[in-house]
Order: structure tokens, then sequence, then C-alpha cells
């Protein structure tokens, strides 16, 4: 791992990454690109995107 | 104001799309408006803001959106390959997005179903945007699929219902959405299940001085003496009919040879329509020119513009000829009869039919006073019809209602 690089605590996974849908393991990233990211994105920012990823379609089902 | 226009789609490109934005940034720098460019980047290994160089890799992110989305998940469809590639790099845009920061701008005006869609998803709630929709990327993607049999998605398939998806919540995830004419309107209402109170409708605009000053600069193509010459300008994709048009040229060339096919473009099918020509004996009689900063001086020059699209919307190169006081001739495909008044400011024939296009080439090329009546009266309508400066004013209105809206909460994001 480059120095730069830690894992970034689970909390702030949680905050960008819907648990069910993204379950995956957490990954060795560079901390201050994500935690920029994470401080920038609005409340209730999930990914993935449910509605298009789960091909949610109003009136179509 | 501060403005941010951006696009899934690559900058710098010779598409439309970035044409589009770099004519609203110069009218809208003008005005005192400041504006900024997102897009990817031409590797597709970044996204960036074009207008000053701020670049975003996606490996500082897609490898963790990767780990996260691999496993099993209530999300199955991320699995499909078509809807994981195109997912995973929109989640890239809006984390980049968001890593650039949004506070600062005042409107953001989207150019495509997937950035809109991201970026109403990571703005402000209070900063207004506005989606412009230049074209289906539903039917784009779905004549792909059709045309590629052997990648085995129909109907059924999830890949063929996520371009529903993308295509409805692209567009329903704005303030307001933006269409240049009623026949994307209608896609987006009637396919889509779009809700028409949020499409706005008005056409694009030119910059006619731009054009006109590019269009008398130098070149060091000359026509060919004794010869006509019919042109296309388009990216040479599957959606742009360039061997359709081939094709009717070969017909054409059975008949008459006073032509020259000039094609001013490039594009992925480049090597396949070359061999095309040479397997029809047209190398001689089409010349590919590729891409080409000239290309107003080429249309000054042509006699007949060809477009044989399958699919378009609005084309600026249709608008372009048009103003060049070029006899135009298109299929009826997409927006084009919105564009073209048959036998009146040029011709149109069925999509596909390159019996019909070779029959309405051969009519140009013989009645020489009939071309250049069809040619006078496009360059009237399209004087009037393409202003930039009521582009822009539309604009500038739909950027200040957008902005009443979000204030008032928005519209939500479905």
């Amino acid at each position: 791992m480059k120095p730069d690089e830690i894992v970034v605590p689970g909390v702030m996974y949680a905050g960008l990454f819907d648990p069910a849908a993204a379950p995956g393991p957490d990954i060795a990233v560079n901390y201050a690109v994500w935690n920029r990211i994470y401080h920038a994105v609005p409340d209730g920012y999930r990914l993935p995107d449910l509605p298009v990823a789960t091909l949610r379609l109003p009136g179509i089902g | 104001m501060k403005i941010l226009l951006a696009t899934y789609w690559l900058l710098p490109h010779v598409g439309g799309v970035h044409a589009f934005m770099e004519q609203i940034r110069k009218a809208m720098s003008l005005r005192g408006h400041q504006v900024d460019l997102f897009g990817h980047s031409p590797d597709y290994k970044s996204y960036h803001m074009y207008s000053d160089g701020r670049t975003f890799e996606k490996a500082h992110v897609m490898p963790m959106i990767e780990s996260k989305l691999s496993a099993a998940t209530s999300a199955p469809y991320l699995n499909d390959p078509v809807i994981r590639q195109y997912e995973l790099d929109r989640y890239c845009l809006e984390l980049a997005v968001a890593f650039f920061g949004l506070n600062e701008y005042d409107v953001i005006h989207t150019q495509d179903v997937f950035s809109a869609r991201s970026l109403a998803r990571v703005k402000p709630r209070h900063t207004p945007l506005v989606a412009h929709i230049h074209g289906s990327v539903a039917h784009e993607l779905r004549a792909h699929f059709r045309d590629h049999p052997e990648l085995g998605i129909g109907e059924q398939s999830p890949a063929w219902r996520y371009c529903h998806a993308m295509e409805y919540y692209g567009a329903s995830s704005a303030d307001i959405a933006v269409t240049a004419n009623q026949w994307m309107k209608t896609i987006l209402t009637g396919d889509f299940g779009v809700d028409p109170s949020r499409i706005e409708v008005f056409p694009y605009g030119l910059d006619t001085e731009t054009f006109r000053a590019r269009s008398m600069l130098a070149t060091p193509i000359n026509k060919p003496p004794g010869k006509k010459v019919i042109a296309c300008s388009a990216r040479l994709t599957f959606v742009k009919g360039i061997d359709l048009l081939i094709t009717a040229l070969a017909q054409l060339k059975n008949v008459r040879q006073d032509w020259v096919c000039w094609l001013i473009g490039d594009g992925e099918l480049r090597g396949d329509l070359e061999r095309q020509a040479r397997a029809l004996g047209l190398q001689d009689d089409i010349v590919f020119w590729g891409f080409r900063q000239d290309a107003p001086a080429l249309l000054a020059m042509t006699d007949i513009f060809v477009h044989a699209c399958i699919l378009d919307n609005q084309p600026i190169s249709v608008i372009e000829a048009q103003l060049a006081g070029t006899a135009v001739v298109v299929s009826d495909a997409g927006g084009l009869p919105e564009m073209v008044e048959h036998g009146h400011t040029g011709l149109v024939f069925p999509s596909r039919d390159t019996g019909m296009l070779c029959a309405y080439l051969y009519d140009l090329l013989e009645h020489g006073a009939y071309r250049a009546r069809l040619a006078y009266a496009s360059k009237k309508w399209a004087e009037a019809h393409w202003s930039m400066d009521a582009m822009i004013e539309r604009l500038a209105d739909v950027y200040e209602r957008a902005g009443r809206i979000a204030q008032s909460g928005g519209r939500g994001v479905p």
C-alpha cells in the first residue's frame, strides 16, 4: 500500500454505498479523494442508483 | 451567473454535442456569464473540467466501486455486462463532479440522459438542473443491439430494459428538460413515459456570423473541374447511414458520373465504409476527408448535401448545409422532416430507401435550376429559423424558470 492509501473508515463507506446493494469488501483507497467526495455529496446520496439499477420502470414494472 | 455544461460523452469531440456546448459557452460568456465544460476525457480514463484542465482519474474510485458491487447484491442487474459498463462509469462521473464541487454553480445544464441522472443525484438541492436531450440513447443502443445479433441482446434482456430506464430517469430527473423538436419530445413521452409538462421544445441555433466567416477561410481542397460535389458531413457511425449513401452512389454511378462525393467526418466505421466504397468501384468517386476544421469552406463548394441517417435528432450538419445555400436531401428519420419541407426547402426520402435517394440525386444533378431554387428557399428558411440569439434567449428563460423551480424545492428526483 502506498503512503497516501489507507483503508477508509467504514462509516464513510456506509455513507456512500447502500449496504444491501453494494455488499462487497472495502479496499485500500486514497483517503483524501474519498473524504472530499464524502463531504461533497448531498444527504441521502447512495451507490448504486437503485431505481435505475433495479430497472424499476413506472407503469411498466 | 456561473453555468456548468456537462456531458457523459467525450470532450473534445467532433460530434454535435461538443459544438453545441461551445456555442452556448461563447454566447453566455458574451453576456457576462462564466461557463465551465465537464465531460469524459478522450481516452475514457478520466473525467475532466475541459474548460480549465482539472482532471479526475477514474482509477481513484473505480476499484472501490467494482469491489463494492462485485458480490451478491440486491441490484443483480449490475452483473449484466452492458448495464455494469454504463452504470459503473456513471457512478464514477457522479463521484468526479462531487470531487470538483458543484456549490459554486448557479445552474447546471446537462447534454444527455446519463449526465442528467447523475448530476441530479449529486447536485445541491437548490441548484437548478436543465437537461438538453439531443437524441434517444435508448433507440440508438437498441438499433445497435438489433444490428449485432451476436450480442444476444433482445427485447426481454436486462440491457434492453436498462435503455428504457435510463431514458426515463435521465429525462425525468431535471427541473426542465429541453428537446429541439416535437419528434424527440414524442419519443420521451410516448415511448418512455416522461411527463410532458417537464419538457420544453425549441430548436437549436447557429452562430451564423462565425459560420459565414469560417466558410470564407482558405482551404487547400479544390472542387474538381466538371464535377458537382455531393457532400455528407457526419460522424462515421452506424446511425448516420453512410453505408446507405454509398449504396445509392453506386446506383447513381451506373447512370451518370458528373459528380464526386465528399465524406467529411471520422468514426468507427471508416474502415468498413472505405472497403464498401472500394468493393463497389467508387474509390475514385468518394473522398474520405476525415474530420476537417475547414468543413464550412467545403460546404461552400458543395452542390448537394445528403444526410441519409436512420436515426437523428436535429443535426447541426444539416443546419450548416442549409445556411451554406446547398440543396439538401435528407431521410425521413427522426426529426429531419421538421427541418426540411419536401419539394420546397429540400427533398426528403424514406429512410433506407437507397433507390429513392439515388433518384433524387439524379434529379438534382440533372436540373440545375430546380437545385438552385431548393437551395435558395432552404437558405432563406434557415436564416430565419436557426437563430442563435433566439435560442440563447429561450435558454436564459429556461435557466431562470428552472431556478425558480429549484428554489421552491425542485421537482424531485424519481
